[in-house]
Parts: C-alpha cells; sequence; structure tokens
C-alpha cells in the first residue's frame, strides 16, 4: 500500500509524511490566492485539516491535486463576505522578501482574482488545465484563457521590475 | 551613432515564470506546521465542540421550560399563533402533561445538537 492509500485508510503516520511531502506546494499555492503569508497558512492547515476528516470520500488521483481543490474552496469560503486586511507583516517586502520573490508577490497581487487563481493552480501548482477547470469549477476554455492573459501580465509586469 | 532600438530587456518565459514560482515555494520552510497539522487530525466527534453545543441546547431547555412557568401569564392572541398561546397556558394548567413536552424538547435539543455536529464535520 503506497503512502496517500494508507493515508486515505488512516494511517496517520503516513497522512503526517504526506503533509510534509506536500506542506510547501499547498501553502504557496493557499498564500498567492490570499496575498498574504498568515492568511495563506491558516487556509493550508485548514485543507490539510478537511482533507484528513474527509478522506474517505477521496477516489483516487493525486493527492496534492485534491488538496489544492480543497485549499482553493477554503480560500473562497474565507474570502465570503471578508475583505482582506494585508497587515504589515503580509505586505510585499516584509519578511526578507527580495528580488526576484518581491517582484513575483508583486506581479500577482496585481492580476484579477480568477487570472491570479488560475495561474497559481497551472503554473505555480503544476496542475494541468483540466484539473484546475475541476478546481474552480469553470470552463475548461475559460480557464485556459485566464492562465494565458494571467501568465501575459506577469512577463510584462516581471519586464518592468528589472532593474535598468 | 547606432540606429537600432534601444535594447529591452527580455520577458521572462514559461520556463522562468515556473522556476520563480519554485524558487518561492523553495523557501517555505515546515518550521513545525506539518507537526501542528497531526496534532489536529483527530477522529470522531470533536467533544469540546460537543460540549459546547450542549451547554447551548441545555439553555435552550431552560428558556423553554421558563416559557412554559409563564404560559397562564400570556397575553391572548389571534391568528395562527393563537393556538401555541392556547396550548401553552394549558400546559401551565396541568391539561396537558408538561413532562410529555419536556421529554420532547429534550429529543429536539438532542437531534438538534448531534445534526449540528454532523454539520460541522461533514
Amino acid at each position: 500500500m503506497d503512502l496517500t492509500h494508507a493515508a486515505m485508510a488512516g494511517d496517520r503516520a503516513a497522512f503526517g509524511q504526506l503533509v510534509a511531502r506536500h506542506q510547501a506546494s499547498v501553502r504557496a499555492l493557499a498564500r498567492r490566492l490570499a496575498r498574504s503569508a498568515s492568511d495563506g497558512d491558516d487556509i493550508a492547515q485548514s485543507a490539510f485539516l478537511t482533507a484528513w476528516r474527509r478522506r474517505s470520500t477521496w477516489r483516487g488521483g493525486s493527492f496534492r491535486g485534491w488538496v489544492c481543490m480543497i485549499a482553493y474552496r477554503e480560500f473562497l469560503a474565507t474570502r465570503k463576505g471578508v475583505r482582506t486586511e494585508t497587515s504589515d507583516e503580509d505586505q510585499p517586502g516584509a519578511d526578507g522578501e527580495t528580488g526576484e520573490r518581491l517582484d513575483l508577490t508583486r506581479a500577482m497581487a496585481a492580476l484579477d482574482e480568477s487570472e491570479r487563481a488560475a495561474v497559481a493552480l497551472c503554473i505555480g501548482a503544476g496542475l494541468s488545465h483540466t484539473e484546475a477547470a475541476l478546481v474552480m469549477d469553470a470552463p475548461l476554455g475559460s480557464v485556459k484563457s485566464w492562465v494565458l492573459r494571467g501568465r501575459a501580465k506577469l512577463q510584462k509586469a516581471l519586464v518592468a521590475y528589472q532593474p535598468a | 551613432m547606432s540606429n537600432l532600438p534601444p535594447e529591452r530587456p527580455e520577458e521572462p518565459g514559461d520556463d522562468a515564470l515556473a522556476r520563480m514560482f519554485a524558487a518561492e515555494e523553495s523557501e517555505i520552510r515546515d518550521d513545525g506546521f506539518s507537526r501542528r497539522v497531526v496534532e489536529q487530525a483527530h477522529d470522531g466527534i470533536g467533544w469540546r465542540r460537543t460540549a459546547v453545543y450542549g451547554a447551548g441546547m441545555a439553555g435552550f431547555g431552560v428558556a423553554l421550560a421558563s416559557l412554559i412557568d409563564l404560559a397562564p401569564h400570556l397575553p391572548a392572541m389571534t391568528g395562527w399563533f393563537d393556538g401555541v398561546s392556547l396550548s401553552l397556558r394549558e400546559v401551565g394548567q396541568g391539561t396537558i402533561d408538561a413532562t410529555s413536552i419536556t421529554i420532547a424538547a429534550v429529543i429536539a435539543g438532542v437531534s438538534f445538537t448531534l445534526a449540528a455536529v454532523f454539520a460541522q464535520e461533514r
């Protein structure tokens, strides 16, 4: 039995190993969606716990993709009716963000929400367009379009941030 | 003097973008995150939550009992509520068995509590 199947069968130790393996990518996705490190980590933690509670609903496939889907839905749920307030700690440039990483954070912040989510899922988390469409519950064509537009905007913005 | 256009910085390609995302991700350290998640990953119903809901329902029961005590003093009302008011007054006067009402309230409270707990767990 592989690690994912063991975890989904209720093995906490196996689940712990899965969390350790995927925490960085899920937290990165959640941080990009929430545009805040602390909110993103809360969303990622909540997503993993939801995955554990609902492990009986896992139907095979990529565990990471499944948790990313849960994280995206957690993000939508936390965002409902709550205007995101970013603390000083979450502003670009805080927490030792420098250079390339800061540029990427700023460029991502300038995208529309759908574009940012699609880019974070497809380019950031490495999901296919089809998987991202399932996660976002959106038509495949729209997701492709968001990724295309978001990528173009990112590329343009990152050029602008490059030092002369 | 050259007629060449000023040199523009090159836009990062798909690989460069993916590399930037990967670099950002690689900077995220576990710093106890996995441990915290696993510590909170429990099976079964959360007993603390059950206690909170239970206390809430106990309060509901007390409020209901107080309402029954107040029943004889309720004003007569018209319309559909009149029937409810009348029933409550009958309870207060002992026409309807107050124990049955209490048992029904307890069953309703327990059902509500369980429904709330399972709704939270889903």
